[in-house]
C-alpha cells in the first residue's frame, strides 16, 4: 500500500496538501478574523484586525432572537434526527435482512424523495402548514425534517447492515441467544458505526437547512438559527450590515457542528467487523 | 451426544432451485461423518437444515429420535463451525467462547474453568483478551473450534472450517480436528468439497452431487467399491481413469478390450463387480486408478497392455505422475470417457488424457521403459480394475 515517492514527488504532494486545505480553511479563518474585528477595523481595509475585540459574541449573545432560534435549532435538529435514526435503521434492517416482496421498490422510492427538489413542496406545505396550525411551531419543521433524511438513513443504513455478515448472527442463535439478544448482544453494537455515521450526517445537513426553516416560519417562536442568523440587521439602522456580528454569529452555529463531529467520530470506527470473518 | 437422522430431506429454494433432494442418512451417536461433493451439490444445505438456519422444504430431521424440524436454531443444542469462523467481531477471544455458556446461563466458574481448558487445548491461552481482528487466520480457525467444544453440544456441524486456511496449516488443523474429536466422542457433521479431507477425517463419508446422494460408506468402500461413476472420478487423486471398452471371454478368461488391446481381469475385481459377467460382448465403462498403472518393460509384447505416447511427466519426488495418451494399434488416440463431474483438481487443462501414477524404483526408471518411437505401454493391475455401467454409470 506504502507505495515509496521520489523526494520530489513527496514536496510536490505536500504543497498540493497544503493548498487544499489553505483553500478550504481560508474562508473559516476569514470568518473568524471579521469576527474580532471591531467597528472601525472592519471599515478599514487592513487585513489583520488592530483592535481585536469580543464584542461582537458579545452582542451575538445579547441578541435573544438568535439564542431562541439557537434552540430552536437545537430541539428540531435533535428530535428529527433521532425520529429519523429509529425509523431509518428498523427500515434499514427489514430491507437488508428480511426476505420479503417489493424490498427493491420501497428502497428506490425511497431514494426518490432524495432526489427531490425542496423548492417544489415548500409552497404547499406552506399553506397546508397554515390550515392545520403547524406554520411557525417546531413540529412544524420536524415533521419535514424526518420525511426529508429518513430515506438518507435507509439507504446509509441498509448497505450497511448487509455489510455484517448474516453469520455473526446465526452463530449467535447457534450458541442459544434468542431473537432479543441477538439483536442486543451482536447487531446493535455491530452496527454502532453506521448509525453514528448516519446520524452525524443527518444532524449536519439539518443543522444548516434554510429552505424550510425560512419559509414555514414567521417569529422567533418557531425560527432556527440559520434563519434568525440571516434575519441580522443593525442595532441602529435596518439597512446597516452588522459585519461582525453575523461573522461571529456564524462561528456560533458552527461549534455545535464540530462538536457533535468530535463526539460522535469516537464511535465510527471504521472496519469495526474486521477480525470476525476468514478473509 | 445425539444420534441425527435425515429421512427424505429436501429442500428448494424460493428461486425454485431444489439443492437438496430426497436424502436419507443417520449419523450415529458419536461418529464422524463427513458429507463432500463439489460446490453447489446441496452439502452446505443439508448442514444448515440441521443447525435450524434453513427450514427443511420436505422430510424430517430427527436427533435422538425427537422430530427438531420445527424447532429453533438456539434450542437445538448443536455447535456450528463456519467456513468464514463468524466469530462475534465486537468480543475478546474469551468472551467470544463463552458467550453461548453465558446466553444458557451456566455459572461463572463453570464457564471459567471450560474456556480455560479448550483454550490450553487449542493453544489460546495466550489471546484470550485480544480481539479477533488482531488474531491470525489460524488463530481465528481456533476460536472458532474453542466456542464449539466449550459448548459440549449434542453434536458439531463444521462447514467447511479450514478451506481458508493455508495448505500447510490446513493439514495440521485437519489432524487436530480428527484428535480432538476423537477425544471428545461427540457426533459431528462435515462439510467439505475436498475428498483428501473427506476420506481422511470421515468414519463414514457421504457423497453427494446435485442435491442427490451417491454412496455413503468408510473412505475405504468408497475408494476400493464405488458405486458409480461419479464416486470413482470425485474419490482419490488424481482422479480414477475412465475410458469406454468391452468386456470378452477369451478361453475362460474374463478380459478387458481397450483400443484394440486387452487386459486380464482378476478375480477380485470380478468379485466387486459381479454384473461384469453379464455384460460380456457388451460396451463398458473400464475405471483404472493411477496408482493401479505400471509401466511394461519396453520393447517386450508379453504381458497384456495398453499403447500411450507421455504428455507431461511430473517428478514429484517419491512418486512420479504420467499424464498420457492411449493409442491403439494404429496410433490413433483413444479418447477417455466423458467426465460426469467437473474436477477442480487441476487436472482439466489434461481431461482428455490419462494419468499414471509411478512410485519408488518404477518412478526413477521410467526413462528405460521408453521405447525408440517416444511410446511407452502400460497395464493395470488386474484386480483393480473397475466396471461400470455406460447408461447408468452404475457400479457393475
Amino acid at each position: 500500500m506504502a507505495v515509496q515517492r521520489s523526494v520530489g514527488g513527496r514536496i510536490g504532494m505536500s504543497l498540493v496538501v497544503a493548498m487544499i486545505v489553505v483553500f478550504c480553511l481560508a474562508p473559516v479563518g476569514l470568518l473568524v478574523l471579521t469576527s474580532i474585528k471591531s467597528p472601525a477595523d472592519l471599515s478599514s481595509t487592513g487585513f489583520w484586525p488592530r483592535q481585536p475585540t469580543v464584542s461582537n459574541f458579545v452582542e451575538v449573545f445579547g441578541n435573544s432572537t438568535f439564542l431562541r432560534g439557537l434552540l430552536n435549532s437545537g430541539i428540531v435538529v435533535s428530535v428529527s434526527t433521532l425520529i429519523a435514526i429509529v425509523f431509518g435503521a428498523l427500515g434499514a434492517y427489514a430491507l437488508a435482512r428480511l426476505q420479503f416482496r417489493g424490498k427493491v421498490a420501497i428502497l428506490l422510492l425511497s431514494l426518490s424523495v432524495i432526489t427531490f427538489p425542496g423548492i417544489a413542496i415548500v409552497t404547499p406545505l406552506f399553506r397546508i402548514w397554515l390550515d392545520v396550525g403547524l406554520y411557525d411551531t417546531r413540529i412544524g419543521l420536524i415533521i419535514p425534517y424526518v420525511a426529508l433524511v429518513v430515506p438518507l438513513v435507509l439507504f446509509i443504513l441498509t448497505s450497511f447492515f448487509r455489510e455484517i455478515p448474516a453469520e455473526i448472527f446465526e452463530a449467535a442463535y447457534l450458541d442459544g441467544a434468542s431473537r432479543a439478544r441477538v439483536l442486543r448482544d451482536m447487531f446493535l453494537p455491530l452496527s454502532g458505526p453506521g448509525i453514528a455515521s448516519a446520524g452525524l450526517l443527518v444532524f449536519v445537513i439539518l443543522w444548516h437547512e434554510f429552505l424550510l426553516a425560512v419559509t414555514l416560519t414567521a417569529t422567533p417562536a418557531g425560527r432556527t438559527a440559520p434563519v434568525a442568523l440571516s434575519l441580522f440587521t443593525g442595532r441602529t439602522n435596518v439597512l446597516e450590515v452588522p459585519t461582525g456580528a453575523i461573522a461571529a454569529a456564524s462561528i456560533v452555529i458552527t461549534v455545535p457542528i464540530i462538536v457533535v463531529v468530535l463526539v460522535f467520530q469516537r464511535r465510527i470506527v471504521s472496519g469495526l467487523t474486521t477480525g470476525s470473518t476468514a478473509g | 451426544m445425539a444420534r441425527i437422522d435425515l429421512r427424505g430431506l429436501g429442500h428448494t429454494y424460493s428461486n425454485g432451485v431444489e439443492a437438496v433432494k430426497n436424502v436419507d442418512l443417520a449419523v450415529d451417536d458419536g461418529e464422524f461423518l463427513v458429507l463432500v461433493g463439489p460446490s453447489g451439490c446441496g452439502k452446505s444445505t443439508i448442514l444448515r437444515m440441521v443447525a435450524g438456519l434453513e427450514a427443511a422444504t420436505v422430510g424430517e430431521i430427527l436427533i435422538d429420535s425427537t422430530l427438531v424440524n420445527d424447532v429453533p436454531p438456539q434450542d437445538r443444542d448443536l455447535a456450528m463451525v463456519f467456513q468464514n469462523y463468524a466469530l462475534y467481531p465486537h468480543l475478546s477471544v474469551y468472551d467470544n467462547m463463552s458467550y453461548g455458556l453465558k446466553v444458557r446461563r451456566l455459572d461463572s466458574e463453570t464457564i471459567d474453568e471450560r474456556v480455560r481448558r479448550a483454550a490450553a487445548t487449542l493453544g489460546l491461552d495466550e489471546v484470550l483478551d485480544r480481539k479477533p481482528k488482531t488474531l491470525s487466520g489460524g488463530q481465528r480457525q481456533r476460536v472458532a473450534m474453542g466456542r464449539a467444544i466449550v459448548r459440549q453440544p449434542r453434536a458439531f456441524l463444521m462447514d467447511e472450517p479450514l478451506s481458508n486456511l493455508d495448505a500447510k496449516l490446513r493439514v495440521d488443523m485437519r489432524a487436530e480436528i480428527a484428535r480432538l474429536q476423537r477425544d471428545l466422542r461427540i457426533t459431528t457433521l462435515y462439510v467439505t468439497h475436498d475428498q483428501v479431507e473427506a476420506l481422511t477425517l470421515g468414519e463414514r463419508v457421504a457423497v453427494l452431487k446435485d442435491g442427490v446422494l451417491q454412496q455413503v460408506d468408510s473412505p475405504e468402500v468408497l475408494y476400493q467399491r464405488p458405486a458409480n461413476v461419479f464416486v470413482a472420478e470425485f474419490i482419490g487423486s488424481p482422479p480414477m481413469n475412465l475410458v469406454n471398452g468391452t468386456l470378452e471371454l477369451d478361453e475362460d478368461r474374463l478380459t478387458a478390450r481397450v483400443g484394440g488391446r486387452s487386459l486380464h481381469v482378476g478375480s477380485a475385481a470380478i468379485a466387486r463387480h459381479p454384473r461384469a459377467t453379464s455384460m460380456v460382448g457388451r460396451e463398458v465403462i473400464i475405471g483404472m486408478r493411477p496408482e493401479h498403472l505400471h509401466l511394461s518393460p519396453a520393447g517386450r509384447d508379453a504381458a497384456p497392455s495398453l499403447l500411450a505416447t507421455v504428455d507431461l511427466d511430473e517428478n514429484i519426488g517419491s512418486e512420479r505422475l504420467l499424464y498420457f495418451t492411449l493409442r491403439d494399434e494404429q496410433g490413433a488416440p483413444v479418447a477417455a470417457s466423458e467426465r460426469v463431474s467437473d474436477l477442480d483438481e487441476g487436472l482439466e487443462r489434461l481431461s482428455d488424457s490419462f494419468v499414471a501414477k509411478l512410485h519408488g524404483h518404477e518412478a526413477v526408471s521410467y526413462g528405460a521403459s521408453r521405447s525408440a518411437n517416444g511410446t511407452v505401454q502400460i497395464h493395470a493391475e488386474a484386480d483393480q480394475l473397475h466396471f461400470f455401467d455406460p447408461e447408468t454409470t452404475e457400479a457393475l
